[in-house]
């Protein structure tokens, strides 16, 4: 039976600890409570992007509470959290941490799991409530896979161009549309409006689903 | 355009000679509430009447930065990127004073064939007065303008990185009204007052403020477009008073740890030019009126946060025992709830709104308390009961106001009060401008919990709220 473990955020969370809940809940839920035992009641978080620190309370029996860390607090485990890119964490274990199966958990642990990249495309956009499949047709192709996938059937036509490990971070809610356009991992061929709404949709999906 | 007479001359043409007017500065305000414009030769001005001048759509629709809002979408906006215009009032046209051949003229926010655009936020503001005209009510209403005065330049503040900076007054001690202090401000308050007369617009008092540095200025009511009107032209002449005299300013909500900015809103409402609020027959002399009016206020005043504090910043003030509000409560004579209710006399009765932060929209502002006060008359709501203690340092159990930008986001977009109000495409946008603005907060490394201030808030805020 799934033992249900929380991963509690502070209500004014930013993005990195949202993203780092995901990623959590999504992982505690595949495993049960065992990863979260022989862990330490804290681990201190740095990325190293934005040097800001999370402090993650440990309890094998309830779960995890992120929090913002101290400044003067040492960081156990450093590593990337950029909440835009997608791409999993990662981490330099520091310390005691160096021991195989605790660095094992940990990067257990702090993976996403992620659907394959067409199945999440259908929940997003079956899920998103500012799309319309009688206003847009939207498209999404993987270069590297060949592999397609085609929403709706209204007039407004939208082309969405990537990688299939980025559409896979895009549809599972780990990416932002716009950021992935302007950091040149996506292409969309579209009316502005039309990116402006997907965006739009795909930011309320990043941040409804923590 | 010009063959109609105005202000008392035969006509526009004759009134920028009579003034000497060879440039007109068009300005208004954008969704963050900073002012917008061109510099526009007199016959550029004078040929494009009434609609205006073209400028681009993302004006009204990017950030602080000029970043525009790409990941969100109004329909105001075109396919591709477009122009929409700056539609003069002409009303409101003066000459400047300080420059000899500039006259001013504050302007909407307009499509290109001059229709309003709803999202504009001095359309947003005329709508609400419009509905109380609908009742037969009008509006008087005004601002307090707190603001910090630095010996340093902006320039000079800048290289600092805001830090360490020198506030202008004779005192380390943070006391308020202290003469000493106000003297060392004299020269430039006098700067200041002299240009506040020459545009009209009349004041009533200022005075040294808590915080070091800090002067408040306060404005004689008037309706409101007119008053947020003032308000964004004091600003104006604020901020190019300290640029002229080396100096610098803030409006900044909380550029300082332990003090912020504020902007209180003072509002009663009239009929046929009679103040409402005051009823000796009625119990404590509240009119029905007046409780309706105040029930709305307090009901959707959590949702309303979200337009009186503007930016993230602005969160940061709202603290415990630190003077501003943090709970959506009421009283008389009570400076610790949100809002603070004065019904001592028929001509003076009057509700003092006191969430606002010094960065705050004055149309904004001014149209969700307009806009909340409506849904209570609507309803015709009853007030909570009247908060008598000390509204800080209360048992959590009675609830917060909201403490960041996006608990605010969230709150104003479940009040489908205010979203029928204020038009509820135009509150989305805001909400999501709100959403845009936390994450591009968060995008750059800061942290909301920090009790100070981090330099993404100072440069995007200092010198421009």
């Amino acid at each position: 039976m799934e033992q249900l473990l929380s991963v509690m955020t502070q209500s004014n969370a930013a993005p990195m600890e949202l993203n780092l809940a995901r990623i959590l809940r999504a992982s505690l839920r595949q495993a049960g409570g065992g990863p979260l035992a022989g862990l330490p009641s804290t681990l201190i978080l740095k990325d190293t992007k934005t040097r800001l620190k999370l402090r993650l309370a440990v309890s094998p029996t309830t779960g995890i509470t992120i929090s913002r860390a101290r400044k003067t607090e040492t960081a156990l485990v450093e590593g990337l959290f950029d909440p835009f890119s997608g791409a999993p964490p990662k981490f330099e274990l520091r310390g005691a941490w160096r021991k195989p199966l605790l660095h094992r958990r940990l990067t257990r642990l702090f993976q996403p799991a992620l659907t394959p990249w067409q199945t999440a495309a259908t929940h997003f956009f079956n899920a998103a409530r500012l799309l319309d499949p009688n206003e847009f047709t939207i498209e999404s192709y993987s270069r590297d896979t060949d592999t397609r996938h085609h929403w709706g059937q209204g007039p407004e036509q939208a082309l969405i161009l990537g990688s299939a490990a980025t559409l896979g971070h895009l549809y599972n809610g780990y990416a932002l549309l716009i950021d992935d356009i302007l950091k040149g991992r996506i292409q969309c061929q579209a009316s502005m409006r039309t990116i402006a709404i997907i965006t739009d949709a795909t930011t309320e999906n990043w941040m409804d689903l923590q | 355009m010009t063959d109609t007479a105005f202000k008392g001359e035969v006509n526009l043409d004759q009134w920028l000679d009579r003034h000497h007017v060879k440039r007109v500065r068009t300005m208004a305000t954008d969704l963050d509430g900073f002012a917008l414009g061109k510099y526009c030769a007199r016959e550029k001005f004078t040929k494009g009447l009434p609609i205006g001048h073209n400028l681009a759509d993302v004006a009204l629709g990017s950030d602080s930065e000029s970043t525009p809002h790409l990941g969100f979408w109004h329909s105001f906006r075109r396919s591709v990127l477009g122009d929409i215009a700056l539609t003069p009032d002409l009303s409101t046209l003066i000459p400047d004073g300080q420059d000899p051949d500039l006259g001013q003229v504050i302007c909407d926010f307009t499509f290109l064939d001059g229709r309003p655009i709803s999202l504009c936020p001095r359309t947003k503001l005329k709508q609400q007065v419009k509905k109380l005209d609908d009742l037969g009510l009008s509006v008087k209403c005004t601002f307090e303008l707190e603001f910090f005065l630095y010996d340093n330049s902006f320039d000079d503040a800048e290289r600092k990185q805001y830090q360490n900076l020198s506030p202008v007054g004779a005192s380390p001690l943070q006391t308020i009204y202290l003469l000493k202090d106000s003297f060392r401000a004299v020269t430039f308050m006098n700067h200041v007052l002299t240009r506040l007369e020459a545009y009209g617009i009349p004041w009533e008092a200022w005075n040294d403020e808590n915080g070091m540095g800090q002067i408040e200025l306060n404005l004689v009511p008037d309706e409101p477009v007119v008053m947020a009107d003032r308000v964004v032209r004091a600003k104006q002449l604020i901020f190019e008073t300290a640029v002229e005299l080396g100096l610098s300013t803030t409006f900044m909500a909380h550029p300082q740890p332990g003090f912020s900015n504020g902007m209180h809103i003072h509002h009663s409402l009239l009929r046929d030019g009679h103040p409402q609020f005051y009823d000796a027959g009625a119990p404590k002399n509240r009119s029905q009126l007046l409780r309706h009016w105040l029930a709305g206020l307090v009901e959707t005043m959590p949702a309303s946060v979200s337009y009186l504090c503007p930016s993230v910043n602005a969160y940061r003030r709202l603290q415990e025992f630190a003077a501003p509000p943090v709970t959506a409560t009421w009283g008389e004579e009570n400076k610790s709830t949100g809002i603070r209710l004065i019904c001592d006399g028929a001509k003076t009765a009057r509700i003092e709104h006191r969430v606002g932060a010094g960065d705050l929209n004055p149309y904004h502002a001014l149209a969700v308390i307009l806009a909340g006060g409506l849904t209570g008359l609507a309803a015709q709501q009853e007030p909570p009961t009247e908060f008598t203690d000390l509204a800080w340092g209360i048992p959590a159990s009675i609830e917060r106001l909201p403490s960041d930008i996006m608990t605010a986001a969230k709150t104003l977009d479940a009040c489908d009060a205010l979203k029928q109000e204020l038009v509820a495409e135009d509150v989305e946008y805001w909400i999501k401008s709100r959403r845009h603005e936390w994450m591009t907060f968060h995008r750059a490394g800061n942290d909301p919990d920090s009790p100070i201030p981090g330099l993404w808030e100072f440069q995007r805020y200092f010198a421009v709220s």
